[in-house]
């Protein structure tokens, strides 16, 4: 019997290699398609095109339209371990930056080893940002200013998935943000922003250590807890003199401290969609960072936000698109605290409210609009502004 | 049973519905599974073959890298489909494991090569699949949203919908 199952065995892999060399022959464009699958290179990207239009008060107001993000996306499977996974990204038309360039390299199923240009695991969007993805037109402010998002930098480590116990870790070490590299990066109206290497001939004077934990064990949930710990990097360490204490002084009050911790979480059950988004950075050294770089760092740095949809389509099994109306409260506040004698600036304090709607055509493709009302503590009315806009990823 | 057996080879021999080279490994994997599934039975396979009807017939296209009926003591016990559908960055692997009157007994990862959206083995989420037998499904709604994994939950769905569809269709 067992001989008869081999023989069967032995025609069958022979019939399915005779069947390969058919399929080589005629084939419909969606076979075709089916057929890319075996190929290597996998291409695959996303897009996201604007219209902003500030509205109110009583002056005018151009509205802005934007092809905000132009990213190609390119998979390369080297063997059945190792793959390396790039981003191309042109911003605003013609910013050409990379967001990912990394070797995924699998040691164990549960143990990836990853080196490159990575996406720091902060927060729901720096790692998840196609724009069918996520409600709004634009990315929310707290990701953009505290997180601050699209976060990227060179570095290695491990990444995997435990399945039975529904758990994915990353742990990489990275160059850190620039504090000074001939001039100073860091200050209060962007955060650490600017302090951004993305992979342009970064330097590093220590490295810093990034690490997130995520849960999806819970159907329909998935919560992050991030920490990412360093000093930020200075161009007055290259080629320092260890025994120049003077100079030794000054790189040290070029660069500051960053603890920065967050937690996410995203839930979805019949239709309903909720995200909630927590990040706190606390900056070491911004006193004597303000003095040598006379700028208004923060000491403090925080933000949060709140979000909620419902897909009004849910009910309708004959409409596979989804009509999802949203809104999301949001607060961040580059001067949460400040030290030494920098006084908080109440600008800095923002509140926003989004409410909108988004027409998810496909998983691939979104119409979006909505209505932002923004204030900082020190204004005392919201300005709005009205955003449209296209996203897509394939 | 002979004739849907006798369509599907046809169908698979022809190119209609891509079949992909087996490896060892996944053969392996699935026979573990199985094991779970069909505790200590002693199961033999046998290679469906098809006709040419379902060929063009067959306007939802799934990839599959080999369908066979389960028999235990020639008695059926069901029917094993090897998928392959897409992720976000790669194609994953995996077994669907159909009742003799096709509906989903099983459905089991083998493999999940990507760094992104890996979450979709788990056996909590992939449990919704069972029963299933052939009624429109759809992401999100009679089957829970998995975050982070979007492209690969979404692919699943619809390659299950796609496959089971077709089943019962050469079962007629």
């Amino acid at each position: 019997m067992r001989l008869l199952i081999l023989l069967i065995a032995a025609v069958l892999s022979f019939t399915t290699a005779f069947a390969q060399e058919e399929l080589t022959g005629s084939k419909n464009s969606s076979e075709r398609l089916m057929q890319d699958e075996k190929s290597p290179l996998t291409i695959g990207g996303y897009a996201q095109i604007d219209f902003n239009q500030p509205t109110g008060g009583g002056s005018y107001h151009n509205g802005t339209l934007d092809v905000h993000r132009m990213v190609l996306l390119f998979n390369y499977k080297f063997n059945d371990r190792a793959q390396f996974v790039t981003e191309i990204e042109l911003e605003h038309v013609n910013e050409v930056t990379i967001e990912q360039a990394f070797l995924n390299y699998r040691i164990l199923p549960w143990l990836n080893f990853r080196g490159g240009l990575m996406l720091i695991p902060m927060g729901i969007i720096n790692e998840n940002h196609e724009p069918p993805t996520y409600n709004g037109v634009e990315r929310p402010n707290v990701d953009n200013k505290i997180v601050p998002t699209t976060w990227r930098e060179l570095g290695a480590g491990f990444t995997g998935v435990f399945n039975s116990a529904s758990v994915k870790y990353q742990v990489y070490v990275v160059n850190g943000f620039k504090s000074y590299a001939g001039v100073t990066h860091l200050n209060g109206t962007n955060g650490l922003r600017n302090g951004r290497q993305k992979g342009i001939e970064s330097f590093m004077s220590t490295p810093n250590l990034t690490t997130k934990i995520e849960y999806f064990g819970l159907p329909g949930l998935k919560v992050g807890l991030s920490g990412y710990f360093g000093n930020t990097q200075s161009t007055l360490y290259n080629n320092l003199d260890k025994e120049n204490a003077a100079g030794k002084a000054k790189a040290d009050s070029s660069v500051v401290g960053v603890t920065m911790l967050g937690v996410d979480a995203r839930y979805a059950k019949k239709g309903l969609e909720f995200r909630a988004q927590y990040v706190m950075t606390y900056i070491e050294n911004s006193a004597q960072y303000n003095i040598f770089s006379k700028n208004d760092l923060g000491s403090q740095l925080s933000g949060w936000y709140v979000e909620a949809g419902y897909n009004l389509f849910q009910t309708k099994s004959e409409i596979r698109s989804q009509l999802v109306p949203f809104v999301r409260y949001e607060q961040y506040d580059t001067h949460d605290k400040t030290a030494g004698n920098l006084l908080r600036n109440s600008t800095y304090e923002k509140t926003e409210i989004t409410a909108g709607i988004g027409w998810r055509i496909t998983h691939e493709l979104a119409l979006k609009g909505d209505y932002q009302w923004r204030k900082s503590a020190a204004d005392s009315r919201y300005s709005g502004q009205i955003n449209l806009g296209i996203g897509i990823m394939f | 049973m002979k004739i849907f057996a006798a369509l599907l080879t046809i169908l698979i021999l022809s190119g209609a519905i891509p079949v992909q080279e087996m490896s060892p490994s996944l053969w392996k994997k699935a026979n573990k599974k199985l094991d779970l599934i069909f505790k200590d039975q002693i199961i033999t396979k046998r290679s469906l073959e098809l006709s040419e009807a379902e060929l063009t017939n067959n306007r939802k296209q799934f990839v599959t890298k080999g369908i066979y009926q389960l028999f235990c003591s020639n008695v059926s016990l069901g029917y094993l489909v090897f998928m392959t559908s897409m992720g976000r960055y790669e194609s994953f692997e995996y077994i669907i494991v159909y009742s003799p009157e096709l509906s989903v007994k099983s459905i089991d990862i083998l493999e999940y090569n990507s760094s992104h959206g890996g979450e979709i083995a788990s056996q909590k989420w992939l449990k919704q699949f069972v029963g299933y037998d052939g009624k429109p499904l759809k992401y999100g709604s009679d089957i829970d949203a998995v975050s982070g994994a979007t492209y690969s939950a979404t692919s699943l769905v619809k390659d299950v919908e796609s496959v089971t569809l077709f089943m019962k269709k050469i079962e007629k």
